[in-house]
């Protein structure tokens, strides 16, 4: 009965450490080509689209600047990825509040490479790297 | 009462991932796994063999990728790495040599360095295309193995590889094969070890995703070997005298993983990047 209950509680630590997804690795490799890991920047705006897609899933987002909507496009990890780490499509909806961080792509200011992923709330929905691999 | 814990056991870690996934790509026990007197996976178990008495590499396997020195950013040749001791140089997925001096040829070395300048923009990853041996072996998303008499099969998730590996006797063909992306592979044992020797590559392979190439002149052979139930040990020795002085040997790491899927990845379904490399 000990070892039952004890497997309980291991897996209830597990699908709370799995709801907080951390992007180790990537598919599609393309960040060197695509992005500047020397342009760090970070957005707060509402979710317009997910676009839950290989290989990269994809997270557009309307930013208020000097009172104009702009419309950002961020890309994360694969679907697969995000789903081996606990995340389902639903998980953020058109209108959500977010805060992004991410890195510029070379030649797209409002394309980025997300590297993290949080509700006003402070709560982190997604966690990536910097240099996937 | 060991049966109705492991069952409990089961139960419990179905249930703690039906929440997210079960709609989008159910988990699966993985049968015949080796359990220790606690009831846990015992990863370091006897290696599984088929009915031929050969040891039997079928499963699914995730890289374990070898320690690379600092380099600034995503691609580079950084200070070398000692391999752990007993162990070949282990190779990175961003640089083969990380552990090691690869002997490359002047055309080599210099076609690596214009690829790196250029952020690796030609690599087929970025296309979605088929990634060789090497990128294969090492990439992050996972590869099924499905052993045969005849043929093994990987399957591999990334850009939906397949690679096969015949090994009903047959040799490498010496009738100038068309370049292939995955080559033309043969395999034998050697006692308990697999050993796989491919040509017939095309002139554009990349074995790292620095860029250090392969052309049609090269040759891979492959050694596998299932360590224990949960590890996988493949010693790779790269020849190609265009672009190596001499054949060098890396070791790729693989473990075994336990109560999931390849999940369908079809590259090609939104890539929006390669425009603007």
């Amino acid at each position: 009965m000990e070892l039952a209950t004890s497997r309980v509680v291991l897996a209830c630590i597990a699908l709370v450490v799995a709801s907080l997804v951390t992007a180790q690795a990537s598919a599609h490799h393309s960040f060197a080509s695509e992005f500047d890991r020397d342009q760090p920047f970070e957005v707060t705006g509402s979710v317009t689209s997910v676009q839950w897609t290989n290989p990269h899933a994809r997270i557009l987002i309307d930013v208020e600047e000097d009172g104009e909507i702009v419309n950002y496009n961020f890309e994360l990890g694969s679907p697969n990825q995000l789903m081996r780490r606990g995340w389902s499509r639903k998980d953020l909806q058109p209108g959500d509040r977010v805060r992004v961080s991410g890195h510029r792509a070379r030649n797209r200011p409002t394309v980025g490479r997300a590297t993290g992923i949080s509700r006003e709330n402070g709560e982190v929905v997604y966690r990536g790297v910097a240099d996937p691999d | 009462m060991q049966t109705s814990l492991r069952a409990a056991g089961l139960v419990v870690f179905l249930s703690a991932m039906s929440g997210p996934l079960s709609a989008q790509w159910p988990a699966f026990p993985t049968p015949g796994v080796p359990l220790t007197s606690d009831g846990e996976p015992d990863l370091e178990g006897p290696v599984p063999r088929t009915a031929d008495g050969k040891p039997d590499l079928s499963g699914i396997w995730e890289r374990v990728n070898g320690q690379r020195g600092p380099v600034e950013g995503q691609l580079g040749r950084g200070p070398k790495v000692s391999p752990p001791p007993g162990s070949p140089p282990r190779a990175h997925f961003f640089d083969i040599g990380a552990q090691t001096e690869v002997p490359y040829t002047p055309w080599a070395d210099e076609l690596t360095e214009q690829r790196m300048a250029d952020n690796a923009r030609g690599n087929p990853d970025g296309y979605c295309l088929p990634i060789g041996h090497m990128l294969y072996h090492l990439h992050p998303q996972p590869r099924k193995v499905i052993q045969t008499p005849d043929v093994i099969v990987i399957l591999y998730e990334s850009n939906s590889g397949v690679r096969q590996i015949f090994t009903d006797g047959r040799s490498l063909p010496d009738d100038d094969p068309l370049p292939w992306w995955f080559g033309y592979s043969v395999g034998s044992w050697e006692g308990d070890t697999l050993v796989v020797e491919t040509t017939g590559f095309r002139d554009d392979v990349w074995i790292d995703y620095n860029g250090s190439p392969l052309t049609s002149s090269g040759k891979i052979t492959e050694r596998f070997r299932r360590v224990n139930y949960g590890t996988l040990e493949i010693d790779i020795t790269i020849e190609d005298p265009m672009a190596y002085t001499e054949p060098f040997t890396v070791r790729v790491n693989q473990r075994i993983m336990l109560n999931t899927n390849l999940i369908e990845f079809v590259c090609l379904e939104n890539e929006v990047s390669s425009q603007f490399f």
